[in-house]
């Protein structure tokens, strides 16, 4: 049996729909069966970051039995299954955008202006010439990290 | 001691919520340092639980952070701060005990400088621009 998960642009809840409140809660024109779990889709990032956007539900189909391993899985952490996909769903895209290389420079006003003239950077003690040209390549891309938050 | 690359720093990094204020103070590690800035890299001591390690984590078991007067902690090269050198951000600057935990080897400083290239090469366009302006 598969599963069907459906897609319910006009749904803002999120939420596992059983037979009575499936087609009651659910506006979408497939009209949610039994099993049909609604859940609003998220984008990479922290979670609390986003919990301010605007959401998206978007439709999955799952065969029973991983459904039922979902369902075990999110009673063993005490979470409701909705929520336990959600947060399934955060960890891979934080790995993703991790192991994607992605850099997150923060800068906090008082030193934005510092980044066109941060000085002289420091040598290390010992350090050769061509080390010390080395990192100040490091250093002036370092500079111009877009800046994130 | 002072503020340069490889060194280990009390910093109030600050956070996803909160990226234009000084958060909770960590020990974090020195990337470069000018005479005017520093910056640093997050540490935290949440041990790793994931399965992939990500180019720019680096985790320290007992026996390498015992050798950094630290507990056992996880280094993010790829979340950054550029910071003023100013006791906002480096709370224990200039202070008796100074702010300086530990220093990182030579050879620590060469892979960290590595990982850094790497992870420089391959962010480009990977970016997640969510600067004050956005």
């Amino acid at each position: 049996m598969v599963l069907r998960i459906a897609a319910v642009p006009a749904f803002r809840g999120i939420g596992v729909m059983g037979p009575a409140d499936g087609m009651a809660a659910c506006a979408n024109i497939h009209r949610c069966r039994p099993s049909c779990l609604c859940l609003q889709n998220t984008t990479g990032g922290t979670k609390l970051r986003h919990m301010s956007e605007p959401r998206r539900t978007v439709t999955i189909h799952l065969p029973v039995s991983r459904y039922r391993r979902l369902e075990r899985a999110a009673r063993a952490e005490r979470r409701s299954l909705d929520r336990h996909l959600e947060d399934l769903i955060e960890r891979e895209l934080a790995v993703q955008d991790e192991a994607g290389g992605a850099i997150r420079m923060f800068v906090p006003p008082d030193a934005e202006s510092l980044r066109d003239n941060p000085g002289e950077l420091l040598p290390t003690p010992g350090e050769s010439v061509e080390r010390y040209a080395e990192r100040q390549q490091i250093f002036t891309t370092l500079m111009k990290l877009p800046i994130a938050g | 001691m002072a503020i340069s690359e490889g060194a280990f720093v009390w910093t109030c990094f600050p956070t996803s919520e909160a990226p234009r204020e000084p958060g909770l103070r960590h020990v974090c590690y020195c990337v470069a340092a000018s005479t005017r800035l520093a910056v640093m890299a997050y540490t935290s001591s949440q041990p790793w639980t994931l399965s992939v390690l990500p180019m720019g984590v680096r985790v320290f078991g007992t026996r390498e952070a015992g050798q950094l007067n630290q507990r056992p902690f996880v280094l993010y090269l790829n979340r950054l701060a550029t910071l003023p050198l100013s006791p906002r951000w480096f709370p224990t600057l200039g202070r008796p005990q100074g702010e300086v935990v530990a220093v990182a080897s030579a050879n620590l400083r060469i892979e960290m400088m590595a990982v850094m290239q790497d992870l420089l090469r391959r962010h480009r366009d990977l970016v997640e621009n969510l600067g004050p302006g956005a």
